[in-house]
């Protein structure tokens, strides 16, 4: 029995040792989990670990940097970014040469600065001056300094613009829009908007203007009150004409008038204007001058002809009241009494092939124009005057133009001449 | 022999003019700019488009390159007032410059 306990422990010891060096042996010799690390393996991640320290480090730097440098930007916009006042420069310039039957051949030169005067949301001021030079009577160079603009507007709503101060006259649009040198295809005005013309050019009063959008069309106005033209009554080579050049009113009679002006197309625009005031001097009477103008303009890219076209026409009439005019004692011509009604229009035309390959013919204008202004054959300087030109452009830039023309005028009563006028036109 | 300027002879002129619009519509390319007129009231237009038609009707057009984005804020108002374009077309036409002058970018307050 003893025997048999003795081998039982005997054979458990024995089990125990063998399970214990089995155990033993078996740590030696299993793979080591995957969660340990070596020492090489530690070491390696823990280089990783600092380098990306690192690198992290000179991102948060590189991104200090960058707010710093976008801060000074942002500092150094603001600092010179416009203010709500801002001025604008603009305008045109003009270089000539005429060739005119009757007249020794002459260069001329013009600049006519256009300041834009932004003052703050809705306000804006517009001044123009044509500056140029000539020979007074005397044969002494002057140089001519004449304040043409000089407004105030108020952007009151969509609708509405007021303004007050000397501002361009719409009777018509060609000094409104087209009578800058760099815009207008021929090289002078049309006769009824030249400086003996029968349309004014800018006046002095109050205004209010806007446009309407109808869909793809708008509807455009323009109403005004002036100072109005004053009728010449005292000088024997110009009684009835009307000059517009009356900054200071001769009479308490202001004038009113307005335009209203539609577009249909985008490239079209058709208007009416009108103007009545009195413009007689005190003493002289009661004499009311009515202007009317009609204008359409259309100008398109057409596919078929390469090119655009550009058609411009305008009509203008004037009505001034029957009146006898001298004689007395500042106006010692013999007493004159006429109809005093007179009209003058335009029709022009002008085709740039722009989409045509060739750098040179591409850059090719050319213009008619037909205009006309008739005035009574019996009042001081009345004539009937057709005017036939035919121009040749050449753009160097969009908004710059060498131009060149022949005009052949035929009149009734003066005798009939001619031009040739070569013109560099300039947009500022 | 005076001309005689009376209402007859202004409708004449207004005639004239009908007979030229009249003339242009019938024989006018409708490729290019535009085409299309009151009864397109749906239709809207991009500011290039509006650019290229209101400004382009009477003048050539200036490189939006040619001023800065503050230059032409004053230059379109100016002819706004001038040219009486509406405020609408004003509008889409500073904002097409506002994204053709390069270097426009909103800058904060």
């Amino acid at each position: 029995m003893r025997t048999s306990h003795t081998s039982i422990i005997l054979c458990a010891a024995t089990i125990a040792v063998f399970c214990v060096s089995a155990v033993i042996a078996r740590d030696h010799t299993a793979p080591k989990p995957a969660d340990t690390l070596t020492r090489q393996e530690n070491d390696s991640l823990q280089k990783q670990v600092n380098e990306e320290k690192s690198a992290q480090t000179e991102t948060f730097e590189s991104l200090d940097f960058l707010n710093k440098r976008i801060d000074e930007v942002q500092t150094q916009v603001r600092q010179n970014r416009a203010g709500e006042n801002r001025v604008l420069i603009a305008g045109d310039a003009s270089f000539a040469y005429t060739i005119s039957k009757g007249f020794p051949s002459s260069m001329s030169a013009g600049v006519a600065p256009l300041v834009l005067w932004r003052l703050g949301s809705g306000l804006l001021f517009e001044g123009a001056f044509d500056i140029g030079v000539s020979n007074d009577q005397s044969g002494n160079g002057v140089t001519g300094f004449d304040l043409t603009l000089a407004n105030l507007t108020y952007l009151l709503n969509d609708y509405v613009t007021l303004g007050a101060g000397l501002f361009v006259i719409p009777l018509g649009v060609h000094h409104n829009h087209f009578d800058p040198p760099w815009i207008s295809p021929l090289t002078d005005d049309p006769l009824p908007f030249s400086d003996n013309g029968i349309a004014p050019g800018s006046g002095i009063g109050l205004f209010a203007s806007g446009a309407v959008p109808f869909g793809r069309a708008a509807f455009n106005y323009f109403v005004y009150i002036t100072n109005g033209p004053r009728l010449i009554t005292d000088d024997s080579t110009a009684a009835g004409t009307l000059n517009f050049d009356n900054f200071d009113d001769n009479n308490d009679g202001k004038t009113f008038g307005g335009r209203l002006g539609a577009r249909p197309l985008p490239e079209l625009e058709i208007g009416y204007s009108l103007q009545y005031g009195l413009v007689a001097p005190p003493g002289f009477g009661h004499v009311g001058a009515l202007l009317q103008g009609a204008d359409m303009e259309y100008r398109r890219d057409v596919t078929v002809l390469r090119g655009q076209a550009d058609f411009r026409s305008e009509l203008v009439f004037s009505n001034v009241d029957r009146a006898t005019y001298g004689p007395s004692a500042s106006t010692p011509f013999a007493p004159l009494t006429f109809n005093n009604n007179r009209g003058g229009g335009y029709v022009q035309a002008a085709y740039r092939p722009w989409m045509v390959n060739d750098a040179i013919v591409r850059n090719l204008q050319m213009s008619f124009r037909y205009d006309w202004l008739y005035a009574p054959l019996e009042a001081p300087g009345g004539d009937r005057e057709n005017r036939w030109s035919i121009g040749l452009n050449y753009w160097l830039r969009p908004t710059i133009v060498v131009k060149s023309s022949y005009e052949f005028d035929h009149a009734t009563v003066n005798p009939n001449s001619y031009a040739i006028v070569f013109l560099v036109g300039i947009g500022l | 022999m005076a001309i005689k300027i009376n209402g007859k002879n202004l409708a004449r002129g207004l005639s004239l003019l009908v007979v030229i619009f009249a003339g242009f519509f019938g024989c006018g390319s409708t490729h290019g700019r535009g085409g299309a007129g009151l009864l397109d009231k749906g239709k809207t237009r991009s500011g290039v488009e509006i650019w290229t038609q209101q400004c382009g009707r009477c003048h050539n057009l200036r490189s939006p390159d040619e001023f800065s984005y503050a230059q032409w804020e004053v230059a379109v108002n100016h002819m706004r007032v001038r040219a009486t374009l509406t405020a609408a077309d004003t509008r889409e036409i500073l904002d097409f410059f506002k994204a053709a002058v390069p270097g426009i970018t909103a800058v904060p307050k």
